[in-house]
């Protein structure tokens, strides 16, 4: 089943709350279930499994959290745009775009595909991004897609660790480190 | 300074023109957000960027003529005293935000003070127009002239998808906000208001008071302008909006006709104290001056009062916030001070 908030990530999480004396149920994926506050540490209830994370994982914070989305050139995170409701810039809208449906349905009902005016200004846009100067819209969206791979990836090193597959898992983490390797140059390139 | 001297000098000439509907609209505005390619928005941009972004656009726009619109003048708001800022706010030439978020920012205005584009307020770029009247079709295509004119020397952050990107989900895709200035007084006379706005609420537009987010409606004036800026053109966000303020126009104008043919006694009775009161009092709080010239411009329009023109109230709602006041008395004023300024204005106004 997928995660009923970001719509993309495999649901994992199943929480039960009162609302205004009605309940509510979600389904969600861990990383949106950590952004939303509903993970308070890991909640793995197989101690085993958390000490096999901790060792695939590489890094101890792994076992604290998933890791957290934050935009490379403004260093936003969905924990703080849900402070202010504000971007900090145009590459947070590719970083965070996973999440997007659920913001958009909140200010701008149910439609989300621009409708207005561009027509000649697309072309434009992209030829002017090409070779003019640095690129930085195309290392965004790069990093945009790398964080979001990264985030599927965590997912899948979790899940097979729970079902036990440690070999694929030792594969998994090997490709993560190659992964987080890459974002960080393309953080210090921004 | 005599009252008509100061208002000639203070109010924006837009606002002494008479426009389609003017009985009921006092004016139309049309806003787009944009942002630059490239750079943070303001709400994570460095001061430095913000120093280039206004020396830049400055620097290429400042001191331009834009046919049919005129000449441009860059303010910015670290050179304004706070007083200053306050009239351009009550002129709504720019946002309480960008006058008193601090000290960044400008704001690009026409010098006939029907375009103003505020910089780095939340978005880089806040174009906006102002028109008397009901005027959105004429108000967009001089947006859309302006927008373009900016584009062709600046690309704007676009995403193929979702349009025109800005700090704010609210506003991504066109950008677009259309709001239009509306006297109720009949509405507001027959206690129906309350269900009317909860309807239009419900129908996808926003609406609010004079002087935007969470102001009160004061001298029965509501803004409404439309709430969702996606997955729509603009041509089709201004019908929608158009569409329901041409109902609450028949509304307003039946509520208004019924109250002249039922009750002409007392709404003349009412009328006339008022104008007593505007034209004699010593002193008057904004909101007991807001609501007798609510009064005294629904007799004008209804033809009860003659000889008074009828953007007197337009000018005046303007004129007697605290801002204004202050430069019409050369000098800081305390609450008390400006009650007696206020209704001293106000008297000059109305005399002949
Ligand atoms: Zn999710
Ligand atoms: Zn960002």
């Amino acid at each position: 089943m997928l995660c009923q908030f970001c719509q993309e990530n495999q649901a994992t999480v199943h929480i039960k709350k009162t609302i205004n004396g009605s309940k509510q149920e979600l389904i969600l994926c861990e990383n949106c279930a950590a952004d939303q506050g509903h993970l308070n540490g890991f909640t793995d209830p197989f101690s085993f499994h958390q000490f096999v994370f901790g060792i695939l994982g590489g890094e101890n914070q792994h076992i604290q959290r998933p890791t957290v989305l934050e935009c490379p050139t403004c260093h936003l995170t969905m924990q703080g745009f849900k402070e202010t409701g504000k971007f900090g810039c145009q590459n947070c809208y590719r970083i965070f775009e996973s999440q997007l449906p659920g913001i958009l349905k909140n200010f701008q009902g149910g439609n989300y595909t621009h409708q207005g005016k561009d027509s000649n200004r697309r072309e434009k846009v992209l030829k002017h991004q090409t070779d003019e100067h640095k690129n930085i819209a195309e290392i965004a969206s790069k990093t945009g897609s790398v964080v979001g791979e990264l985030a599927r990836l965590k997912d899948e090193l979790q899940t097979c660790i729970k079902q036990e597959k440690f070999e694929k898992a030792a594969e998994l983490r090997d490709v993560i480190h190659e992964f987080e390797k890459r974002l960080k140059e393309a953080n210090e390139n921004v | 300074m005599s009252s008509e001297n100061f208002l000639n000098q203070i109010i924006s000439p837009w606002m002494r023109q008479e426009g389609p509907d003017s009985d009921i609209v006092m004016s139309t505005r049309i806003r787009f957000a944009r942002n630059i390619d490239g750079v943070p928005f303001p709400t994570a941009f460095t001061k430095e960027d913000n120093n280039r972004i206004i020396q830049q656009f400055g620097s290429k726009f400042a001191n331009q003529a834009l046919s049919g619109i005129g000449n441009f003048e860059l303010v910015k708001m670290d050179s304004l005293k706070p007083e200053e800022k306050q009239v351009l706010v009550e002129k709504h030439l720019i946002s309480p935000n960008l006058a008193y978020q601090n000290e960044l920012g400008a704001a690009l205005i026409s010098v006939n003070e029907e375009v103003s584009i505020m910089i780095n307020e939340e978005d880089h770029l806040r174009i906006q127009c102002l028109y008397p009247g009901l005027q959105l079709k004429e108000a967009l295509e001089v947006a859309n002239n302006i927008d373009n004119w900016i584009e062709n020397e600046i690309t704007y952050a676009f995403h193929e998808k979702i349009g025109y990107l800005t700090s704010c989900p609210s506003n991504v895709g066109t950008g677009l906000r259309a709001s239009i200035m509306l006297h109720l007084p009949g509405i507001v006379s027959t206690g129906q208001a309350e269900r009317i706005l909860q309807f239009i609420h419900k129908m996808g537009l926003v609406v609010r008071g004079v002087y935007g987010e969470g102001s009160q409606s004061t001298g029965n004036i509501f803004q409404i302008s439309n709430q969702m800026t996606l997955g729509k053109s603009e041509s089709a966000i201004i019908e929608d909006l158009e569409r329901v303020v041409q109902q609450i126009l028949l509304y307003e104008r039946q509520t208004r006709e019924a109250s002249l043919e039922n009750t002409r006694i007392q709404l003349e009775d009412n009328v006339f104290r008022s104008l007593g009161t505007l034209q004699n009092a010593r002193k008057i709080t904004s909101n007991e001056a807001a609501f007798c010239l609510s009064q005294v411009r629904v007799a004008i329009d209804l033809g009860v009062i003659k000889d008074i023109p009828r953007n007197i109230f337009n000018e005046l709602i303007v004129a007697i916030q605290p801002g204004c006041l202050q430069r019409f008395a050369g000098k800081t004023l305390s609450p008390e001070e400006r009650d007696v300024f206020r209704a001293s204005l106000i008297r000059g106004r109305l005399k002949h």
